[in-house]
């Protein structure tokens, strides 16, 4: 079965044929959202990181709420397959307004990790770039295949 | 024809975003292992493998980096670094050899208050961000040295 709803263009072009691009498509949004679902869910959990950034900035604390939306049903929407590049796109403004209001003026930018090896803010980049990745690369054939261009 | 043109260029544009970050990031590990993070040489030892094995993690953070930000044999470069975070991840992730079973725990966020994520979610990132670029190759964006293998 080539698709289930709208036929991507990709797959229309390409036949019934699944290729490596595919395969490289789903682990790459799965593994993204399966991940940034277990921080949002911190969140609506108590996680209070958010939050304080928002006070720091004089912003309603209940914002954090919004994690609802970019941090679980945008992912899911990505790993179902329904409008991923959509999806993925809300996921990159989160992550870019993450790096606007904590990261920058914090000058987490160019410190080191103090716990682990590694860059300050390499989690936070992965997700900014994994998700930009999937809104420029698409869902690729496994999945739902809903929003035609808009998810493949 | 237009759409199919503008396509192809995203997927090229993300295949680069990608493994330029994966690569960029991976480059500094290699040199903190170079310049003395003990990590990797700890774990050698504890499964009983000499410690001068980790020049061949160092190879394959360091040059497999380079390779993949730049476009020389990126596939490989890839599939590498993948296979050597699948060894990672078994050597002192897995609860073998004395290591800590990390595979189903979350960690703390910075402050040390709250749980916040996936405990192997930076290894998880290099693994499977290696793996993707091993499958779709660098793109048009590169010095595209390497032919299939890249």
């Amino acid at each position: 079965m080539a698709s289930i709803g709208f036929t991507g263009r990709r797959s229309a072009s390409r036949g019934m044929s699944a290729t490596r691009e595919d395969v490289a498509k789903l682990v790459l949004r799965v593994s993204v959202c399966a991940m940034i679902m277990i921080r949002g869910w911190a969140v609506l959990h108590g996680e209070q990181a958010i939050r304080d950034t928002l006070m720091r900035w004089h912003m309603p604390t209940e914002l954090a709420y919004s994690s609802l939306f970019f941090e679980e049903f945008a992912p899911l929407m990505v790993i179902l397959g329904v409008y991923a590049r959509v999806g993925a796109s809300a996921m990159v403004f989160w992550m870019v307004m993450a790096f606007a209001l904590a990261h920058v003026d914090t000058g987490h930018l160019l410190q080191l990790d103090a716990v682990n090896v590694g860059w300050r803010v390499e989690g936070p980049f992965f997700f900014l770039v994994c998700s930009l990745c999937v809104a420029l690369l698409g869902a690729g054939r496994y999945g739902l295949n809903i929003g035609g261009t808009w998810n493949d | 024809m237009a759409t199919a043109a503008v396509s192809q260029s995203n997927d090229d544009l993300g295949k680069l975003v990608l493994r330029v970050t994966v690569g960029a990031l991976i480059v500094f590990h290699g040199l903190a292992l170079a310049t003395g993070d003990n990590g990797i040489p700890n774990n050698l030892v504890r499964w009983g493998l000499p410690a001068q094995l980790m020049w061949v993690g160092f190879l394959v953070e360091f040059f497999g980096g380079v390779g993949m930000i730049l476009g020389i044999y990126a596939r490989l470069g890839g599939f590498a670094l993948g296979v050597f975070m699948m060894l990672a991840l078994f050597m002192a992730h897995s609860g073998l050899m004395g290591s800590q079973n990390h595979w189903f725990m979350v960690a703390n966020n910075p402050a040390g208050n709250h749980w916040d994520h996936y405990f192997l979610e930076t290894q998880m990132f290099y693994m499977l961000g290696a793996f993707a670029v091993a499958l779709l190759g660098a793109g048009r964006h590169g010095l595209n040295i390497g032919g299939k293998w890249n």
